[in-house]
């Protein structure tokens, strides 16, 4: 047994001679290739890609004269366009992003509906689907309120 | 001598200019039965000469911001000497292509000319629609009106429908939550450079494709006549 050849030295041993030179400095070749090829692709995606300080950190504060009865005001809540309606009930914010394709509802305050000026989604003052092809209602945004400011987040 | 023959022997001498045009052009031998649908290929690379062309003299007015976007616009509508002339050839221009590509798809498919050994003509040829698309969404959000602001918003909407990556999907194609500056700067880079570039070098390869293969024949009786 000891005389003959082993098999899986041999199997080991031509591996072994499988990484010649010539291969060792082809997989440096290639891994350095990938990492600079990574180097130069990450930069353009991070370029490309949306700024996150648009998110913001979260509440916003509008002054309550601001937003006379059955009147509404668009603003940014997390870089989203949001709405505040002021009703006899209190204030209502929501995402004015309608759910349909994405467009910004307006407050009409003769129909007292939120109205998509795209494809004519309607929503009440709860932000329920009145008319119109916006699959689900737009989405409330959490406000408390005091003597001087509404606070929306 | 006259002139052109002067330049003519000048070329030959030293490219084999007159070989090129006879092998390419003169004596280039097309099926006798092919009819006015084997055009529309050409016809749409026209048109897209004629898109490069007025959009050029376009960029010289348009100023790709908010601000001044529209009002750009309307300068080149309004004031330019033929302004209006260069801007409505340029957005007929871009309707018509898409109408051209279309016809030009259904006879390609009715003739199942892109069949084997032509399936790389049409994936080529689809990449290029594809592209001819997406120039025109990108094309459409410059003029910063409403109408382009809205359509943009609901077509860059249309990703989100995706489970997991959607959102982040519309956040990447519009630059932020929703359609403004980002949005135009990057549009404004893939309708002028990125997409026209890329359109160029597959046409390059698309008619490379249609010489090495020839143009597929109608199937006919006679298959040997030419003209």
């Amino acid at each position: 047994m000891a005389k003959k050849s082993n098999p899986d030295l041999e199997s080991i041993l031509s591996e072994e001679a499988a990484l010649s030179r010539r291969n060792f400095l082809g997989i440096c070749l290639k891994t350095s290739g990938l990492i600079a090829t990574v180097s130069i692709i990450y930069p353009l995606f991070r370029y490309t890609s949306p700024l996150l300080e648009e998110e913001g950190g979260g509440k916003v504060e509008i002054d309550v004269k601001e937003v006379p009865l059955w009147k509404s005001k668009l603003f940014a809540y997390r870089g989203r366009p949001s709405i505040l309606v002021h009703t006899p009930e209190g204030f209502v914010a929501f995402n004015a992003i309608c759910t349909h394709l994405g467009c910004v509802v307006k407050w009409r305050e003769s129909l007292k509906q939120f109205v998509c000026p795209c494809h004519a989604g309607k929503f009440n003052i709860k932000g329920e689907v009145l008319a119109g092809p916006p699959p689900s209602p737009l989405e409330l945004l959490p406000v408390s309120e005091t003597p001087e400011k509404v606070i929306v987040g | 001598m006259a002139l052109r023959e002067i330049i003519m022997d000048w070329l030959d001498e030293r490219i084999g200019i007159r070989d090129i045009i006879k092998e390419q052009l003169t004596e280039y031998l097309v099926p006798r039965k092919i009819n006015y649908w084997y055009s529309l290929g050409g016809l749409a690379l026209f048109i897209f000469a004629i898109q490069i062309l007025t959009g050029i003299f376009l960029l010289i007015y348009y100023v790709p911001t908010p601000e001044r976007a529209f009002s750009s616009i309307q300068h080149i509508m309004n004031d330019v000497p033929y302004g209006w002339f260069i801007r409505l050839v340029h957005a007929v221009g871009a309707n018509m292509m898409v109408a051209v590509l279309m016809l030009h798809m259904i006879s390609i498919i009715f003739m199942g000319s892109y069949k084997k050994p032509r399936e790389l003509h049409w994936m080529s040829g689809f990449m290029l629609f594809l592209l001819t698309l997406g120039i025109c969404l990108s094309g459409y959000l410059l003029p910063w009106s409403q109408l382009s602001y809205w359509a943009t918003t609901v077509a860059t909407n249309s990703p989100g429908s995706m489970p997991l990556v959607g959102e982040w999907m519309v956040r990447f194609a519009r630059g932020g939550y929703v359609v403004g500056a980002p949005t135009l700067g990057r549009f404004f880079a893939l309708h002028v450079a990125a997409l026209p570039l890329a359109m160029v070098l597959l046409v390059g390869i698309h008619l490379f494709l249609l010489r090495r293969t020839g143009i597929s024949e109608p199937p006919e009786r006679i298959r040997e006549e030419y003209y």
